[in-house]
């Protein structure tokens, strides 16, 4: 804005400038344009003091200035616009940096605030397996001391149970009924009212 | 508890079948002493089994006389009808020796003409199952070591 301004004045000077000296330069045509014919009358008649030749010297001396003029403020008209578009170049770059900054550090706050709650959440989802990890070991090793008791039970049980038929077989297939006979007595002897008692009632 | 005055069954008659078999035996003799006298009777008389001769030796019976070969046969029905009998069950096919043995324990304590009906159960191991008409008695080893199961799974 500032360098906008700083360039309209100056264009405004330059262009004043340009003005003032062709008004300047009309002036001065105008003021010695009639005496000079006069003076030279078609020759100097009438009080002119300048010839043609002297004013055409003039006329071209007023117009190489002119145009030098116009050359140094067109000079400096450019190099007022190197100055500003540089500057304005520079404040395009200073302006967009800091805004580029504060948009980095916007996003680099987001960012890290974005790691610290991913980082919180990380933290209890390791938290959580872990005490599931716990729990989950602690139940298979009751299940496995459960599990275990289990099939101790079960091989005792099974156990007793194929040594008895082993047994069994065994004494069947070996020991003869006659070798038992004094065995069978012994426990008729035992029980002989009942088994009479029970042969009455069927008599 | 007594049978028929006369008839004792003696200890190489165990079974109901083997006194069946007796019966019939009794029967062809009978018969073919009663049709001796007839011409078209066989020539050749049945040889008696050693049960039989021994039942006839018992009873001091003359086999010739007819009533009292008739009195043998109505006397082996009554004992047929009347002797009790009880299923023993062992745990292997018993000898006759041991059936002897036990059916002169029952004879002797329970009732004089006692019959037992012999079975085979390999389960029970040893020893035997007494079964009268209501109750059983179990002089088996299987029921001991069920009994000490308990212990054989502890010692294990």
């Amino acid at each position: 804005m500032v360098g906008q301004n700083v360039e309209l004045i100056l264009l405004f000077v330059i262009i004043g400038c340009i003005f003032s000296a062709l008004i300047a330069f009309i002036w001065v045509a105008l003021r010695l344009g009639p005496k000079c014919r006069a003076n030279h009358g078609g020759g100097g008649g009438n009080g002119d003091i300048f010839t043609d030749e002297y004013r055409q010297h003039l006329v071209e001396k007023g117009t190489a200035r002119f145009e030098r003029t116009l050359d140094q403020n067109a000079a400096f008209l450019q190099q007022d616009l190197h100055t500003i578009s540089d500057e304005v170049t520079e404040y395009i770059k200073d302006k967009a940096g800091e805004i580029l900054k504060e948009e980095f550090s916007d996003q680099k706050q987001a960012i890290t605030a974005a790691q610290q709650h991913m980082a919180e959440a990380f933290s209890r989802i390791d938290k959580t397996m872990a005490d599931y990890q716990k729990n989950l070991t602690d139940q298979f090793a009751h299940e496995l001391a459960e599990e275990k008791q289990r099939r101790i039970e079960h091989f005792n049980a099974n156990m007793a149970d194929v040594i008895t038929h082993h047994v069994q077989y065994s004494l069947a297939t070996h020991l003869e009924v006659t070798d038992q006979v004094k065995y069978i007595l012994s426990h008729l002897d035992e029980n002989k009212q009942a088994i009479i008692e029970d042969m009455k009632r069927e008599v | 508890m007594k049978s028929e005055p006369g008839i004792n069954l003696t200890d190489t008659i165990v079974t109901p079948i083997e006194l069946g078999k007796i019966q019939r035996e009794l029967f062809t003799l009978d018969e073919f002493l009663t049709q001796s006298g007839v011409k078209s009777a066989r020539t050749s008389m049945p040889l008696p089994s050693p049960m039989l001769q021994s039942l006839i030796t018992s009873s001091k019976l003359e086999m010739l006389k007819s009533d009292e070969r008739t009195q043998l046969v109505n006397q082996l029905k009554f004992v047929r009808r009347t002797a009790p009998v009880v299923h023993i069950t062992f745990a292997s096919t018993p000898s006759k020796r041991a059936l002897r043995a036990l059916v002169k324990w029952f004879r002797d304590n329970i009732h004089p003409n006692a019959l037992i009906e012999p079975g085979v159960q390999a389960s029970i191991a040893g020893g035997c199952l007494v079964r009268t008409s209501t109750k059983t008695f179990d002089f088996s080893i299987q029921k001991i070591l069920s009994e000490t199961k308990p212990n054989l799974i502890k010692a294990l």
